[in-house]
Formats: C-alpha cells, sequence, structure tokens
C-alpha cells in the first residue's frame, strides 16, 4: 500500500508540474481538493486522465461517489486497488 | 500661435537660470556658449546625431546645437554599448560620458562656459528632427520621429493647462524619452523655471531638493518605492506621473507621503500626451489634453488624433475605454494582452483585475508561458497579514487557496497555474513592465530563483539586480545555523539567467576561472552580471556594494 501511495504523491506532482511542492510534502491523508491541497477541477481532470493511463484502470465519470475516491491520496490508492482487483476477476 | 521655447537664447537673456547641479548654477549664457561651439563642429557633417547624456544642461546644449546645425536628433534611452551599437550609434555619438564613448564629441556645460562672452546661436527650426527609440513588440528598437514643432505643441497644452512649473523642477526620470524631455526639460525652458541637471534617485535626495517647493517629475517606477519617513514639507507645487499606470495602491501611498495625489499622464512616444488624471476621486476619469480628439474605433479600442503625434489620421492606442458624456474616459483592459490558453482566449488584465481584487494582493501581474501547451503565471506582490499567511501555508498550498478564491470569477483556464511571490513586481527603467522580464521569473522552480528586482539584458551583456531571499532552497543545510549561498548554486542561477535570456543552455558543467571571494548571505541584495563570449562561454561576475564576490565563466551552448 506505501508503496501505491508513494507512486501516486509523484504521479500528482508531475502530473500537474507542481514545483514548490515535493511528493513527500502530501499527507495521504490529506484532503487533496477544496482544503488541505486545493487542488481544483481542472487538477483533477488531468490526475484522472493519469492515473488510467498509469495504472491501467477505468474510471467511469458517472460514478456518484467519483469525489470520495478523490478525496485523498490514500483513498485513491483503495480505489485503484479495488479498481484492479475487480478488472482482474473479470478476465 | 506656439510656444517660443527659444526665447532664453536670445540677447539680452543670458544671465537667466536655467539649470542647477550641485553648487554649480548654469546661466543661458553657459548653455548658449557650449552648444554655439558644438554646433560649429556638427555644421561640418551631415546626417542624424545621437545624443546621450547624464546631465540635462549638457543634454540641453547638445540638443540645441544639433538642431541649429541642422541635423537629425536621435535619443538613445540608455548607453549600454550592445544597444548603442544595435542601434547605429557610432562615431556621431554626442555624449557627457566620461571618454565620450569611442572618441565622439564630449559635451561639457560649466559655469564658466560663457566667460568667453556672449555667444550666439541659430534658432532651432520648428520644423527640427528628434526622434526616440522604442521598443516595438518584438522587443527591438524602432525609431519614432517628432518634430520641435509637435513637441513645442504639447509644451504648450502644459502651459495652458498647468501654467509653469513652480518654484524648480525636480526629476526622477530620463530626459532621453519622450516624458522626460518634454516635462523635465522642455517645460521648465518654456516657463522660465531652473531645473536640477541632475536626475535624482534616491527618495532621501529627493525629499531634499523638494525642501522649498519644487515640481516633481516621476514615474510608477519610482512613486510605488516611496521609503516610509520620506515627506514633502512644504508640499511639491506638483508631481507628475508616466510611463505607466500608477496603482491604486501607489497613488494612495504617495498622496499619504507627499501631501498630493500625482497628476498621471497617459500616452506614448508615438501618439504623445493623450490624456490626464489623477486618483482624488474614483472612478480616476482621464481628461484628454487640449487639441487632443479621442474616441473609441469599431472594436471598441481607444485611437487618438492630435498635433502631437506627427500623423493626420487618428492612431490607435490598444485599450479599451468607456466614455463618460463630458468626453472624460475610463480605461478599460487592452486588447493586445489577449492570450491562447489550452485553446481559449485569456485577457491577461481581466486576470490581473481579479487578482487585484482578492483579499490580501496588493499587486498582480499576469503572463503567458510558454512551454509543451501556453500556461498562464501569475506575479503578485502581497499585504503584510497575507504575506504571514503565505510563509504559514507554504507557497503551494497558499496558490492553491488564491486559485479557488478566483473560481468565483473566472474560468478554469483564466485561473494562473503558476505562481511567483515578490515584494515588487519587476518593472524595467521606465516603470513599465515588459513580458519577458515576467517571464524570467518562471525560468525555474521559485525557490531556485533569487527575486530579481531589476534586470537589464541586451545583446551581449545582462544585468539583474537580485536579492537573495532566506527561503532559497540553496541555503538549507548549508550550513546550519550560518547559511551561506552555495558555490554550486551561484554558478546555477547563473546559466539559469542566462537561459533566460538568451536561450544558451550550460553543456555539462565545464567552468573556468571560478573564484568566490566573499560569502554571500540570506537577505543580501546582489548583482549579477553576464556577458556572452560568443555562443560558446558566458562569463558571470556577482557585485556586492560594488565589490566583486564571486566571478568566472561556464561554457554554453545552443
Amino acid at each position: 500500500m506505501d508503496e501505491l501511495e508513494r507512486r501516486i504523491r509523484h504521479l500528482i506532482v508531475e502530473t500537474l508540474n507542481l514545483e514548490d511542492i515535493a511528493a513527500e510534502d502530501i499527507d495521504p491523508e490529506e484532503a487533496l481538493f477544496g482544503e488541505g491541497l486545493c487542488l481544483d477541477s481542472i487538477d483533477a481532470l488531468e490526475i484522472g486522465v493519469e492515473i488510467q493511463k498509469t495504472f491501467g484502470i477505468k474510471v467511469d465519470p458517472q460514478d456518484e461517489n467519483l469525489a470520495d475516491y478523490f478525496a485523498s491520496v490514500r483513498e485513491l490508492a483503495r480505489f485503484i486497488t479495488r479498481q484492479k482487483g475487480l478488472q482482474e476477476q473479470a478476465i | 500661435m506656439t510656444v517660443d521655447l527659444w526665447h532664453f537664447l536670445r540677447r539680452g537673456d543670458s544671465d537667466r537660470i536655467i539649470a542647477m547641479r550641485d553648487e554649480e548654477v548654469l546661466s543661458a549664457g553657459d548653455i548658449c556658449a557650449e552648444a554655439s561651439r558644438l554646433s560649429v563642429e556638427l555644421a561640418n557633417e551631415q546626417g542624424p546625431v545621437f545624443l546621450y547624456c547624464e546631465d540635462t544642461a549638457n543634454f540641453l546644449a547638445g540638443f540645441i546645437a544639433a538642431l541649429a546645425a541642422g541635423r537629425e536628433v536621435r535619443l538613445p534611452g540608455h548607453a549600454a554599448p550592445a544597444y548603442l551599437a544595435e542601434i547605429g550609434a557610432g562615431r556621431e555619438l554626442l555624449t557627457d560620458l566620461e571618454g565620450g564613448l569611442g572618441g565622439a564629441g564630449v559635451i561639457a556645460v560649466t559655469q564658466a562656459s560663457a566667460a568667453d562672452g556672449v555667444a550666439r546661436i541659430e534658432m532651432p527650426d520648428a520644423a527640427g528632427r528628434v526622434c526616440f527609440f522604442t521598443s516595438g513588440t518584438t522587443g527591438e528598437p524602432k525609431l519614432c520621429l517628432k518634430t520641435v514643432g509637435q513637441l513645442a505643441a504639447e509644451v504648450e497644452a502644459h502651459l495652458q493647462l498647468w501654467g509653469a512649473p513652480s518654484g524648480k523642477l525636480v526629476s526622477t526620470v530620463s530626459h532621453q524619452h519622450i516624458y522626460g524631455l518634454l516635462f523635465r526639460l522642455l517645460w521648465p525652458l518654456a516657463g522660465g523655471t531652473p531645473l536640477l541637471a541632475r536626475r535624482q534617485e534616491i527618495w532621501e535626495q529627493v525629499a531634499h531638493h523638494m525642501a522649498d517647493g519644487a515640481c516633481l517629475v516621476s514615474s510608477p517606477a519610482h512613486l510605488s518605492r516611496i521609503p516610509d519617513g520620506v515627506a514633502f514639507d512644504p508640499p511639491a507645487s506638483r508631481i507628475f506621473s508616466s510611463g505607466g499606470l500608477l496603482s491604486a495602491v501607489a497613488a494612495k501611498d504617495a498622496a499619504a507621503k507627499l501631501g498630493q495625489y500625482p497628476i498621471e499622464v497617459l500616452g506614448s512616444t508615438e501618439t504623445g500626451g493623450v490624456a490626464w488624471r489623477t486618483q482624488a476621486e474614483t472612478p480616476a476619469l482621464w481628461t484628454p489634453l487640449p487639441a487632443v480628439e479621442a474616441r473609441l474605433d469599431d472594436s471598441g479600442a481607444l485611437e487618438v488624433r492630435s498635433p502631437y503625434t506627427g500623423t493626420d489620421g487618428f492612431l490607435p492606442m490598444g485599450d479599451r475605454a468607456s466614455f463618460e458624456e463630458d468626453g472624460r474616459f475610463t480605461l478599460l483592459a487592452r486588447l493586445d494582452r489577449v492570450v491562447k490558453i489550452e485553446g481559449k482566449r485569456v485577457s491577461l488584465p481581466r486576470v490581473e483585475e481579479a487578482l487585484r481584487d482578492l483579499a490580501g494582493i496588493s499587486d498582480a501581474a499576469a503572463i503567458d508561458l510558454p512551454g509543451k501547451s501556453t500556461t498562464l503565471g501569475a506575479v503578485v506582490s502581497l499585504a503584510p497579514e497575507a504575506q504571514e499567511e503565505l510563509l504559514r501555508l507554504g507557497a503551494f498550498r497558499y496558490s492553491r487557496e488564491l486559485r479557488t478564491a478566483l473560481a468565483d470569477r473566472l474560468e478554469p483556464m483564466e485561473r494562473p497555474r503558476f505562481w511567483r511571490f515578490v515584494t515588487h513586481i519587476p518593472e524595467n527603467a521606465q516603470g513599465k513592465r515588459v513580458a519577458s522580464q515576467l517571464r524570467t521569473l518562471f525560468a525555474a522552480p521559485a525557490r531556485d530563483l533569487p527575486i530579481i528586482l531589476r534586470q537589464q539584458v541586451g545583446d551581449a551583456e545582462a544585468v539583474f539586480e537580485l536579492e537573495l531571499n532566506p527561503d532559497l532552497r540553496w541555503f538549507e543545510g548549508h550550513f546550519p545555523g550560518r547559511p551561506i549561498l552555495p558555490g554550486v548554486a551561484q554558478l546555477h542561477i547563473a546559466s539559469l539567467l542566462a537561459e533566460a535570456s538568451w536561450g544558451s543552455t550550460p553543456t555539462g558543467h565545464e567552468m573556468s576561472r571560478v573564484k568566490f571571494r566573499r560569502v554571500m548571505e540570506p537577505g543580501a541584495q546582489v548583482r549579477l552580471a553576464l556577458a556572452r563570449k560568443g555562443d560558446e562561454r558566458t562569463e558571470f561576475r556577482y557585485l556586492q556594494d560594488d565589490e566583486v564576490v564571486a566571478s568566472g565563466s561556464f561554457r554554453t551552448g545552443k
């Protein structure tokens, strides 16, 4: 799990080209949007695209719980692990 | 009838005081004598004469001499050798700089100039040609021609509006540009008011010269940086500002410290003066100068026609404006500062307006940043309470808070992605914001580059005034308890700025003759001078209080 969280943090920093903050500075439980890291909807879009590419998972834009999956690095890690599991079952 | 700029040249007027330089009092006779000497020399040849002087009395002598000799006068904006070469000012440079820059004529008006008796000189003709250099859209210097008659017509408008300057004329701007030439030299000359021959750069000195009531000709570059404790007593007779708009904050600060709101003059080298305002009232409306016709063109942009433009038709200004019924107007965002971000048209002034309206932001500039895709950057200066917030949250989280706060007013693409927090938004010597200068701030991650207070980039030389902000990452752990700027960081900063200036990239780490003489500590203000030796090598020197603290060179490639 820690390794996945580490990869997600790096993915966020690299995708968004964040220059004033290091991956290690993002707390896994810190809110990514609103308070906390204060990312916005464009950031979410870019992170979404990159996550699908990197981890080979599908994100359903219609999913009502989407905002919850993107709440923090930890939630994202859980979401990715779950999606991967589901997709492997499907195969 | 047009005002007679040159009446002081007439016989019988030779004792009139034209200028003061330290303890020296320079009379019309002194100026005349030097002008007459130069004019004889200048009459031997034809073609344009380049004139650059530090001292306004010397400048006046050279100006009259060249015009009287029937030569066109070209006025370089500054005297950096690379720039002078670029505009073709070689042998024909008339100057008061020591050594005359390559052996051309040297001007020196002194109190003793008129000792040999009253000299005679031809009156400059109204058709005399005066050329300024402006930076075109691409940044290369462009010639802009005016006639003596046009300049005189504008001075007449000043006399009509404000009378003669009273007391004496003190200035922080150079006479080499149109605003300085008109306001600091020709207006007092026509009005019979003595002027200070030297430009005053330091506020304490300005205040000292204002002590017996004087008129101040300044610019936003100075008026937005008045130190606490500076006051004019008695108040100035008038204060002028031009060369860029004075921010509301700066106008208020100047009014509080100097006792009155500066009179701002709107215009450009091409248009000459267009309108004036003060910010004593809000909204601060612009009133067209006498004889100026201002109106909106089909696209809603301001255009002007006046005796000062040098053309018969209307000249576009590039700003949108909205007119009141009485002919006064408000300036709106410029039309030419629209950039494409992710395919969407974004107005930079609109972004700046939204930024300035945020709590805690005292001034802001928005700039498009080239890259894989064009992105938007913001350069902002903060009020003190917001600076504490910045320290508490860190630059990144704070910038994201600001970005979120912009969501009310701006669409996603209009919200800046990269942020720089500075004490002052960088401006050039004329108080204008220059896009390339703003972009330099984004040449590297914020904590890699010191604060750039000023910069001047030429073809082969560049000078940066730097403030080593304590949160530069180079100070971390080097050394604990006694941070100093590591040598490798000095090289890195020099190469980043060389790259930002000329697009040259350092190849590997090959360097030579590198000497670190003294340490640089957090908070220090240093000057970095870069000199490009062909495409291959760049020399750097760091100076502190004019003393070299480090120097060397590194290899660069294209």
